[in-house]
């Protein structure tokens, strides 16, 4: 017998396992102090520690049996079960019948995963303990059907959180209505879809989510949200959701995505994943356009953060935000050049009318920060009007980086200087690429110019910084390191 | 700065004295002393005088929380993992409950986490001579839960012959 093995065969009381009482310097009493443990103390410990790791616990003793289904949040990852599921163990057998191909383990503990999880649900469903969390990372081959199950199981054990990460190579998943049912204790809900999915997969979201009546938080990642009525409308109104997230969600089907949340707080929109895989399947080649023309329409009278970044829906229609003192909206360039049309409706200074940009500008009267980036991305014309604000009096802080040097820019910031009266601090950041092509006399002059008008406005404190970004493939790096922070 | 002490009585009737402020660490103490104001020390008749002297060190180390500075943060931290490197099991186990009996979030956590550490990564077998826990088991039994758990494996045998082959 491999001399490794023989030492975990030994009787548990024998004195050469002393070294296994890493920290002692008294001699141990023998005593099992862990199983003693109150159950609240052990979900403690056993929550920093990898699922399989708690789960195998079943097999300690005759108490450990039932202790992992008592747990109130429970994890399972797909990648996690590798050792648990018996490929090796602690008896000398399953050494031996580890798989070594790669194909044959993936297939293998997707499979022992799959029952694990059933067979623990299943006990969990008649346990009769209610669930706090479930967690889940999951991803399959062809199709994902024994998750709807397992979630139906959580839902009826009053789970409260649900995140769910899943993908396969094709077919499609539909996360099962019963979370947002009016009964159902689910308070917060994650959904993504993975990163690395087939374009050729599928993860949609039923329709009686956009009225759950118990959601706090949402947050949907690659999502393909449901359909619209009639006329292409989608309408949300969960009447106590507090905050939502949408991150590069799919939503070229419909006319207008409508969040009408009367109770919605912090609002996250970002649309910067640019290349991330398209739902229709006769839309596989080629850049991929999410949004399509999509107006985005606000009904979110009690927003107090709203993030903005990525690409633009085609319009915007904000309504009141009247609560709302914190606002960062962000162009992602790499976005634009992905979707060529779009540029049209990010010219800010040529179109003044129809700008996306403008009208959320101006919808923010009640801002306490601002930060515009990138705005040498937005096409602009000298003989144009210039974009004026309307007061912004509560305004403290205003950052606008990726500035050219143009004279437009200039009337830009005098017209916000203007009429944020009670701005203290405005931080402004000049783009001096090579592929700009401004040259170093006129980014002095523009410097010159834009301390003549800072001097106009002596409350406010006016910084001047410039910066290099690169070629657009690292558009994104620059504009990590150079965007300002948000600061109240 | 006030420096009102508190005195506090192990189950064995040794009194330790801190500081006012790091004994409000301790919830259970802070809710005792408002609640009863006892003159002759807090009565603390679940820790015995070994355990509560490794508790005071740690409510005393921790009274002033460094907020913002890194430096004293990784120094704390240090402290901690020295404060429980030389704790064999036994107290260990001790300092989980008092913690949780006094009620001081950070002592428990940090006991916590250390057992979780130990434990991090070893089979059951493994687990089981850690802490000492009897395989209460019969043979049967413990077949049937271990059969139970591998029953997945069992499923696809073309995957298990393969497998086995290819390892001879």
């Amino acid at each position: 017998m491999d001399p490794f093995l023989e030492m975990f065969s030994s009787p548990p009381s024998s004195p050469s396992y002393d070294s296994y009482a890493l920290y002692h310097d008294l001699p141990s009493t023998g005593e099992d102090r862990l199983s003693d443990l109150p159950e609240t103390l052990l979900h403690q410990i056993f929550s920093t520690l990898p699922t399989n790791q708690v789960h195998q616990t079943c097999t300690l003793s005759r108490k450990w049996v039932h202790f992992s289904a008592s747990l109130p949040n429970v994890y399972f990852d797909v990648d996690d079960y590798e050792e648990d599921l018996g490929l090796y163990d602690d008896d000398e057998e399953n050494y031996s019948r580890r798989p070594t191909w790669d194909e044959d383990l993936k297939e293998l503990r997707f499979c022992c995963t799959s029952l694990y999880v059933n067979k623990y649900m299943n006990n969990r469903s008649l346990s009769g303990v209610d669930l706090e969390g479930f967690r889940l990372r999951w991803y399959a081959r062809v199709d994902c059907s024994p998750v709807k199950d397992w979630i139906v199981k959580a839902v009826a054990r009053n789970v409260r959180q649900l995140d769910i990460y899943l993908g396969a190579d094709r077919g499609m998943f539909t996360i099962p209505a019963v979370v947002f049912s009016p009964a159902s204790s689910v308070r917060a809900v994650k959904l993504e879809l993975r990163f690395e999915s087939s374009r050729k997969y599928c993860f949609h979201v039923p329709r009686l989510m956009l009225s759950a009546l118990n959601l706090k938080i949402l947050e949907l990642i690659r999502i393909k949200l449901p359909k619209g009525d009639s006329d292409g409308e989608l309408v949300f109104r969960c009447p106590i959701l507090e905050t939502l997230i949408l991150k590069n969600c799919y939503c070229k089907h419909l006319r207008i995505l409508n969040l009408s949340l009367n109770q919605l707080k912090k609002l996250e929109i970002d649309n910067s994943g640019n290349n991330q895989r398209p739902y229709d399947e006769d839309d596989l080649q080629g850049p991929y356009d999410r949004l399509g023309d999509c107006k985005l329409v606000l009904r979110t009278p009690n927003v107090s953060t709203f993030v903005y970044n990525g690409d633009m829906y085609k319009d915007f229609s904000l309504g009141n935000f009247v609560a709302l003192n914190d606002v960062d909206v962000t162009v992602h360039p790499p976005l634009v050049i992905a979707s060529p049309r779009r540029i049209l409706h990010l010219d800010l200074f040529s179109k003044v009318k129809n700008s996306n940009s403008l009208k959320l500008l101006k919808g923010l009267t009640s801002a306490k920060t601002l930060a515009i980036g990138e705005l040498e991305r937005w096409r602009k014309k000298k003989e144009e009007p210039v974009l004026t604000f309307r007061p912004l009096n509560h305004l403290k802080y205003a950052a606008i980086w990726g500035l050219e040097g143009d004279i437009v820019e200039l009337e830009f910031l005098r017209s916000l200087l203007k009429n944020a009266l009670n701005l203290e601090r405005l931080d402004v950041t000049v783009d001096e690429s090579e592929n700009y092509k401004m040259k170093k006399g006129d980014r002095l002059k523009f410097h010159t110019e834009l301390m003549e008008l800072s001097q106009q406005f002596p409350n406010v404190k006016v910084s001047f910084k410039s910066y290099k970004s690169y070629k657009s493939m690292f558009a994104p790096l620059s504009f990590i390191c150079f965007r300002p922070k948000l600061r109240l | 700065m006030s420096t009102k002490k508190i005195t506090l009585l192990s189950s064995d009737n040794e009194l330790f004295t801190v500081d006012e402020e790091a004994a409000n660490q301790s919830l259970t103490i802070k809710h005792l002393i408002e609640d009863t104001e006892p003159e002759n020390g807090v009565p603390l008749p679940q820790v015995h005088s070994k355990i509560l002297a490794k508790v005071t060190e740690y409510l005393i180390k921790h009274a002033n929380e460094p907020d913002n500075d890194a430096a004293a943060k990784e120094e704390l931290k240090n402290w901690d993992d020295k404060f429980l490197e030389k704790v064999n099991h036994e107290t260990l186990f001790d300092l989980i409950l008092a913690a949780n009996y006094l009620d001081i979030k950070g002592l428990l956590d940090l006991t916590c986490q250390t057992v979780a550490d130990l434990m991090n990564g070893m089979s059951v077998v493994e687990v089981r001579k850690l802490f000492n826990i009897v395989n209460d088991f019969t043979p049967e039994d413990e077949a049937e839960v271990r059969k139970r758990r591998k029953r997945g494996t069992k499923t696809i045998g073309p995957s298990n012959d393969q497998a086995n082959q290819s390892n001879h």
